[in-house]
């Protein structure tokens, strides 16, 4: 799964039997293949099939072959592959689920569509605005008033 | 010791199984023709088919059926058990389902019991996802 040859720079590897737990925050990507217990800040989440995280991470792309639970926050992309186990809160902005792929939790998503109605409502909203008379009328109305008593 | 370790992995989510639907009918070969409700149909009520039901149009109320597919142009709000499930519309409130796809441009906003989920990039889900073994 990971690739040695490409440049590892500001990346960490945890190995399948390696435990970590604790803070973790890095600016390239985490390679999880054992289990880390703990919260992870970094670009990019990648769980392989023997990985299990537990905790909460803030990513940028995630990508899950083996277990993620509680929280995961991904500003970009999220990809649940087929053996992958979401557990918990996901927000995300778009994901990408593999048939075997399993969630179970609350999701929520960031990228809110516009409402199609939206463009609608706005064309007609000039039409609903006061006409110079009938502001006229409703200025004159409190001389009237005033003029009743 | 992984293996054991997922078995071990507290459900963070055992609250989510409180308000759980029934579920789904075993799945049946559907009988004869789709029932199609096209663009511009709008109905409220109840809906039980044995059979597919393609949804083009707006309904809110609940649907029993062996497969509902929500078409691009269908809105569909209520409760919804069938045994496949095909949103590329728009759909909320809850479901139960053995088979879940969220295609492209779909808009989820429901609480969904599952046994298979399969989601294609940029479908909108929100709500709670439940997995139930089959």
């Amino acid at each position: 799964m990971i690739d040695h040859t490409k440049d590892t720079k500001g990346c960490l590897f945890v190995g399948e039997g390696v435990t970590v737990a604790g803070e973790i925050t890095l600016p390239g990507a985490i390679f999880v293949d054992g289990v880390v217990d703990g919260t992870i800040e970094a670009r990019e989440l990648f769980v392989g099939a023997s990985g299990c995280v537990t905790g909460s991470a803030k990513v940028a792309k995630a990508d899950i072959r083996g277990v993620m639970g509680q929280h995961l926050e991904a500003a970009e992309h999220v990809t649940l592959r087929s053996t992958g186990r979401l557990e918990g809160k996901i927000v995300y902005r778009s994901i990408d689920i593999e048939r075997g792929g399993i969630v179970q939790g609350e999701m929520v998503c960031e990228a809110a569509l516009p409402e199609p109605a939206a463009p609608a409502s706005a064309a007609e909203a000039p039409g609903d605005e006061p006409s110079p008379d009938s502001a006229a009328s409703a200025s004159s109305d409190p001389t009237d008033s005033s003029a009743a008593p | 010791m992984f293996g054991k370790r997922r078995d071990n992995t507290p459900p963070a989510t055992a609250e989510l199984e409180t308000e759980v639907l029934p579920a789904p009918p075993a799945p049946a070969p559907a009988r004869g023709r789709p029932a199609y409700f096209g663009p511009g149909f709008t109905a409220e009520g109840a809906i039980q088919f044995e059979g597919q039901l393609d949804l083009d149009g707006q309904f809110s109320g609940d649907i029993r059926a062996a497969r509902l597919i929500i078409g691009p142009t269908g809105r569909c709000d209520g409760t919804v058990i069938c045994d496949s499930l095909v949103v590329k519309g728009r759909f909320s409130g809850s479901a139960s389902c053995r088979e879940l796809e969220v295609h492209t441009g779909a808009h989820l906003m429901a609480d969904v019991t599952y046994t298979e989920i399969r989601v294609t990039p940029r479908a909108q889900i929100s709500g709670r996802l439940m997995h139930r073994n089959r």
